[in-house]
C-alpha cells in the first residue's frame, strides 16, 4: 500500500496552495461571498495553469490528469472556500458529460471552451418538487423536429445567472415512459429567448449564486441535445461518482482549513493565563476533528484511485461525500465554539465557514441519499 | 440600597384567583390570543430568532412595540409584579408573577427580548448594589420600559476570563475616569445605561481589583460601534470609553468589590435561561408543525424518532425550569445548577435546528419565499451564538463539574 503522493502530485499540490495564498485567501473568498462577487479573473488564472483541461485526455488536447490529481486541486482550492472549489469542479464535471456523451460535432464545437474553462455550465436537474428524487423532474421539452420547445421551472441552479452561462438542463421528453426513461439533456444558453433567471437568496455560495430558472416556450436547436433522446438519466448518473469524489476532496480541504484556522486562534488566544487550545475541552475535540479529516481524506483518495483503476465505486464515492461533507459541518461547528464571540461576528472567517458548511450535507445529494447508496451496497433497500 | 422584592410583600396582597381574573381581563383588553400566530402553519410572523437580520427601521419599530407594551403592562400593575411599591412595583409574590407569565403564554405578546438583559441583569444589580439616587433614576424607568440597560463585561481580551478585564477606572476625587474597550455588548446601541465592570486596582489580584458601575450611555467619551452578527443582525456592539468622567454615586457595591456584583449578575443571567427564555418551547412547536406539513418527513422513522427525542428533552427542561422556579419561590437564590438550563436549552435548540435543516433540505438555507422554511436559517445561524453568549458550553460544564459535582478545579497557575 502506497500513501505518498508522487513528486508531480506534490508539486501540483504546492502550486495549488500557493495559488490560494496569492489569489484567493479565505478572507478574500469571504468578501466575495458577502458582496455576491464573481471573480472572473480567478477563472482565467486557473485556465492559464491548464487546470480546466486537466480532466480531459491528452489525445483530445487535455491535460490527462488522474482523478487523484483533480482531487488534489479541488482540495487545495477549498482552503479558500468550498464555493471557490465548487466553481472549479462545477466547470469540468458537466464538461466531461459533453465530452463523453456528445456527438463528434458537439465535442468539436465545445472543445475550446471546455479546455479553457470558458463555459460556465450550470447544471439544472432539481425542481421545486424534484430534489433527492431527481427522476421525478417535470420540466418538459416537446420534440418539434429540428428543435425542442422547453417549458417549466428549475430550482437551485448554481451559476445560471453568470454572464455566458450555458444551462445543462435535464428535461422530460417522454412523459409517458417510466420516470427514469423519459429524460433528456439539453444545452440551453442562459440568454436564450424565454429563459428567465431569478436569484434565490441563500445563506452562502454567493460566488456562483443559486437560481430559479424559468423556461417559457424556449426553442432549443436539436444539435444541443446531448446523448440519446430519453437517455438523459444515465448521463445524469454517469458523472456522479467522479463528482462526489472530487467534492469529497474539496470538503476535506475546507474542513482542514477550518481546523487550521481554529487551531491558530486557539494557540494565540489566551484566557485564564493560558492559550485556550491547552484546555482539554478544546484540545480533544480538535484532535478528534483532525482524525475525522484524515479519515475523510483517505476515503476521497481511495474513491479517486478506484475511478482511475476503473473499478465501480458508487459505494466508496458515497462514503467519501458523506464523510467529507459531515466533517466540514462538524469542523465549522467546533470552529464557532473555539472562536466564541469573535466567531459569531461577521468579521471572522469562521462565521463564513459556518454559513457555508450548512449546505454541504444537502447539495450534491443529501447525507441521507449517500447513506441509502451505502446501505444498498450492503443489500439493504431502504426506499 | 436593599429593597429585596421577596421580603417586602404588599400587606394588601390580592389572592391568586382575583389576580388571575384581573390579569386575564387586562390581557384580553390589549392582546390577541396566541393561537393566531404561534401554532397555525402559515399564519403570522415566522421569524425564529431575536438576532434575525432587520433593517434599522424594522429594529426601531420592534423596540417601539416592545416599549409600548412594557409601558401599558407596567401602568396596569403587571410590569413588575414582585417589585416594591415605592418603585412602581405591585409588591406581590413570585407565585403571582409566575401565574401571570403562564397566563400570558396564551397571548400574542410583542417580543420584548430587548429588555431581557436590562431587566434580568442590569436592573437587579442596580437595585441590589446601587445608591438611592441611582436606583431612583433607573430601576422604575427600566421596569416600565422607558430605559434600556446593557451589560458591559466582555472585552477583546477578557471573555470567559472576564476577571482579566483591563478597562480602567481611575479615581479622581468624587469622580472616576473610565478608559478602555468592551465588545459584543448586546443592545448597547439602544441602551440608556450600562452595567460596567472596570479595573480600579491594578496591584490587587485580578478578582479583587474590579469595581462595578451603572454608567449613562450618553456620557461624553462613550462611542458605540455596531458589529454585525453572523445572522446579519446588528444586536451587538463594540463600546469605547475615552476618558469618560463618572461620578462616584454611580458606583455599584464597594470599591474593588465589583467581582461580587459580577457574580450576582452572572447568576441572574443563568437564571434567565429558565422558563422559555431561549424560545425552546416555541421552536419545538414550530418543528412539530414543520414535520406535520411534509408528509415524507412525517412518515420517515428517523425523523420521527429524533423529533420524539427532542420533545422529551424539551419536556425535561420545562420541568427542571418549573422546579427552579419553585426553588426561587422558596427564596433560594439561583445557584450553579442554573447552568444546566443554559446548556440543556442550547443543546436542544441545536438539535431542533439540525433536524429542521435536514428535513427541509435546500429550503432551509435558500429563500423560496415559502412561509416557515427559510426562517429556520436564522435559528441555524443563531445557535452557535447561544452556545457562547452568557458563558460558553465549556465554561458552563466547568461550573457544573466544579461547583455542582464537586470535582477538583482544573489545574491552573492562577485560578
Ligand atoms: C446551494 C445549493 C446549490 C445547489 N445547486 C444545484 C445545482 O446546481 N443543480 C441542481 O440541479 N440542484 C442543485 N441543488 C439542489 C440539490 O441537489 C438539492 O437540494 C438536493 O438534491 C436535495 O433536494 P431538496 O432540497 O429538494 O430536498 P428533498 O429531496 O426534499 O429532501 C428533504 C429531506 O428528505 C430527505 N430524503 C429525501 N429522500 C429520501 C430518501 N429516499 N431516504 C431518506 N431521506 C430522504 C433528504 O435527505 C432531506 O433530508 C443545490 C442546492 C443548494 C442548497
Ligand atoms: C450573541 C452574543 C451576545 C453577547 N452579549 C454580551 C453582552 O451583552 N455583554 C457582554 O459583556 N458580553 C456579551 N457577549 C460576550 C460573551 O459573554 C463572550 O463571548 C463569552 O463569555 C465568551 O468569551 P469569548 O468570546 O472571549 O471566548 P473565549 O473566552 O476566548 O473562549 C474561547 C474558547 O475557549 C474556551 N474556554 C475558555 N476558557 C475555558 C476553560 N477554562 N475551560 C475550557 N474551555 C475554555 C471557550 O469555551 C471557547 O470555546 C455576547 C456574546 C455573544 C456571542
Amino acid at each position: 500500500m502506497q500513501f505518498a503522493l508522487t513528486e508531480e502530485q506534490t508539486v501540483l499540490q504546492q502550486t495549488a496552495s500557493a495559488f490560494v495564498d496569492r489569489y484567493c485567501p479565505a478572507a478574500l473568498a469571504k468578501t466575495w461571498d458577502e458582496t455576491n462577487h464573481f471573480p472572473a479573473d480567478l477563472w482565467q488564472r486557473m485556465a492559464d495553469l491548464g487546470w480546466f483541461s486537466l480532466p480531459y485526455p491528452l489525445d483530445w488536447g487535455g491535460g490527462g490528469g488522474s482523478p487523484l490529481e483533480i482531487c488534489i486541486i479541488a482540495e487545495a482550492l477549498a482552503h479558500s472556500s468550498l464555493d471557490v472549489a465548487m466553481a472549479y469542479v462545477g466547470t469540468f464535471i458537466p464538461g466531461l458529460v459533453i465530452y463523453r456523451h456528445g456527438t463528434d460535432e458537439q465535442r468539436e464545437r465545445f472543445k475550446p471552451g471546455l479546455l479553457e474553462g470558458a463555459y460556465r455550465i450550470a447544471v439544472a436537474i432539481s425542481e421545486p418538487d424534484a430534489g433527492s428524487d431527481a427522476a421525478a423532474l417535470r420540466c418538459s421539452a416537446v420534440d418539434a423536429g429540428d428543435r425542442f420547445i422547453v417549458n417549466g421551472q428549475k430550482a437551485w441552479c448554481t451559476g445560471a445567472g453568470l454572464p455566458g452561462a450555458l444551462i445543462a438542463a435535464y428535461v422530460r421528453t417522454d412523459p409517458d415512459a417510466p420516470k427514469h426513461r423519459g429524460i433528456s439533456l439539453l444545452l440551453i444558453p442562459g440568454d436564450a429567448q424565454g429563459v428567465q433567471i431569478r436569484r434565490t437568496p441563500t445563506l452562502a455560495r454567493h460566488l456562483l449564486g443559486t437560481n430559479e430558472v424559468f423556461f417559457d416556450d424556449v426553442e432549443v436547436p436539436r444539435e444541443n441535445l446531448v446523448g440519446a433522446l430519453h437517455g438523459g438519466f444515465s448521463l445524469l448518473m454517469s458523472g456522479l461518482d467522479m463528482e462526489k469524489t472530487v467534492m469529497a476532496a474539496a470538503y476535506t480541504g475546507v474542513a482542514q482549513s477550518t481546523l487550521d484556522e481554529m487551531l491558530a486562534y486557539s494557540k494565540e488566544r489566551r484566557q485564564f493565563d493560558r492559550p485556550i487550545g491547552n484546555f482539554q475541552a478544546l484540545a480533544h475535540p480538535m484532535a478528534d476533528l483532525q482524525t475525522e479529516i484524515d479519515a475523510a481524506r483517505l476515503l476521497a483518495y481511495r474513491a479517486a484511485w478506484m475511478i482511475s483503476s476503473q473499478q465501480p465505486c458508487t459505494r466508496e464515492a458515497s462514503m467519501a461525500k458523506l464523510k467529507g461533507s459531515e466533517t466540514y459541518v462538524a469542523a465549522a461547528r467546533l470552529g464557532m465554539q473555539v472562536l466564541a464571540g469573535h466567531g459569531f461576528s461577521t468579521e471572522s472567517v469562521m462565521s463564513f465557514r459556518w454559513r457555508e458548511s450548512i449546505v454541504a450535507t444537502i447539495s450534491g445529494g443529501t447525507s441521507q441519499i449517500q447513506r441509502n447508496a451505502v446501505a444498498k451496497s450492503m443489500g439493504l433497500i431502504t426506499y | 440600597m436593599t429593597l429585596n422584592p421577596v421580603e417586602t410583600p404588599c400587606e394588601t396582597a390580592i389572592d391568586l384567583a382575583t389576580f388571575e381574573t384581573n390579569a386575564r381581563r387586562f390581557l384580553d383588553a390589549h392582546l390577541q390570543p396566541a393561537a393566531t400566530s404561534t401554532s397555525v402553519w402559515g399564519v403570522g410572523d415566522d421569524t425564529m430568532s431575536p438576532y434575525a437580520k432587520r433593517t434599522p427601521a424594522q429594529e426601531l419599530e420592534r423596540i417601539e412595540r416592545a416599549r409600548a407594551w412594557k409601558q401599558t403592562e407596567f401602568d396596569a400593575g403587571f410590569g413588575w409584579i414582585t417589585g416594591p411599591l415605592e418603585l412602581g412595583g405591585a409588591a406581590l409574590t413570585p407565585d403571582h408573577a409566575r401565574l401571570y407569565s403562564e397566563i400570558q403564554n396564551a397571548y400574542d405578546v410583542p417580543p420584548t427580548d430587548i429588555y431581557a438583559i436590562s431587566l434580568g441583569m442590569v436592573a437587579p444589580a442596580i437595585l441590589q448594589h446601587g445608591k438611592r439616587g441611582v436606583v431612583d433614576r433607573y430601576v422604575e424607568a427600566m421596569h416600565r420600559g422607558d430605559l434600556i440597560g446593557c451589560q458591559l463585561f466582555s472585552e477583546p481580551g477578557a471573555g470567559s476570563d472576564v476577571a482579566s478585564l483591563t478597562t480602567k477606572a481611575t479615581c479622581d476625587r468624587d469622580d472616576w475616569i473610565i478608559s478602555g474597550q468592551k465588545v459584543w455588548t448586546s443592545g448597547a446601541h439602544h441602551a440608556d445605561v450600562g452595567l460596567l465592570l472596570a479595573r480600579s486596582n491594578t496591584d490587587a489580584p485580578k478578582h479583587r481589583g474590579i469595581t462595578a458601575f451603572a454608567i449613562p450611555m450618553s456620557l461624553p467619551g462613550i462611542e458605540v460601534r455596531p458589529l454585525t452578527m453572523m445572522t446579519g443582525g446588528t444586536e451587538f456592539n463594540e463600546v469605547f470609553f475615552d476618558d469618560v468622567r463618572l461620578h462616584d454615586s454611580f458606583r455599584l457595591g464597594p470599591i474593588d468589590g465589583g467581582w461580587g456584583v459580577a457574580i450576582s449578575v452572572l447568576m441572574n443571567e443563568r437564571a434567565l435561561g429558565t422558563g422559555d427564555a431561549f424560545g425552546l418551547g416555541r421552536a419545538v412547536e414550530r418543528l412539530r408543525m414543520t414535520t406535520a406539513v411534509q408528509p415524507s418527513n412525517a412518515r420517515n422513522p428517523l425523523v420521527r424518532q429524533q423529533l420524539a427525542r427532542i420533545v422529551c428533552a424539551a419536556e425535561c427542561i420545562r420541568y427542571q425550569a418549573l422546579a427552579a422556579d419553585g426553588r426561587r419561590t422558596a427564596g433560594l437564590p439561583p445557584g450553579p445548577a442554573e447552568s444546566v438550563f443554559k446548556l440543556a436549552n442550547t443543546h436542544a435548540l441545536r438539535l431542533v435546528a439540525e433536524l429542521a435543516g435536514q428535513m427541509l433540505g435546500a429550503a432551509a438555507i435558500a429563500d423560496t419565499g415559502e412561509w416557515g422554511t427559510y426562517a429556520w436559517a436564522d435559528l441555524i445561524l443563531t445557535v452557535p451564538g447561544l452556545r457562547v453568549a452568557g458563558g460558553t458550553d465549556e465554561v458552563m460544564r466547568n461550573i457544573l463539574a466544579e461547583r455542582v459535582l464537586g470535582l477538583p478545579k482544573e489545574p491552573s497557575s492562577v485560578r
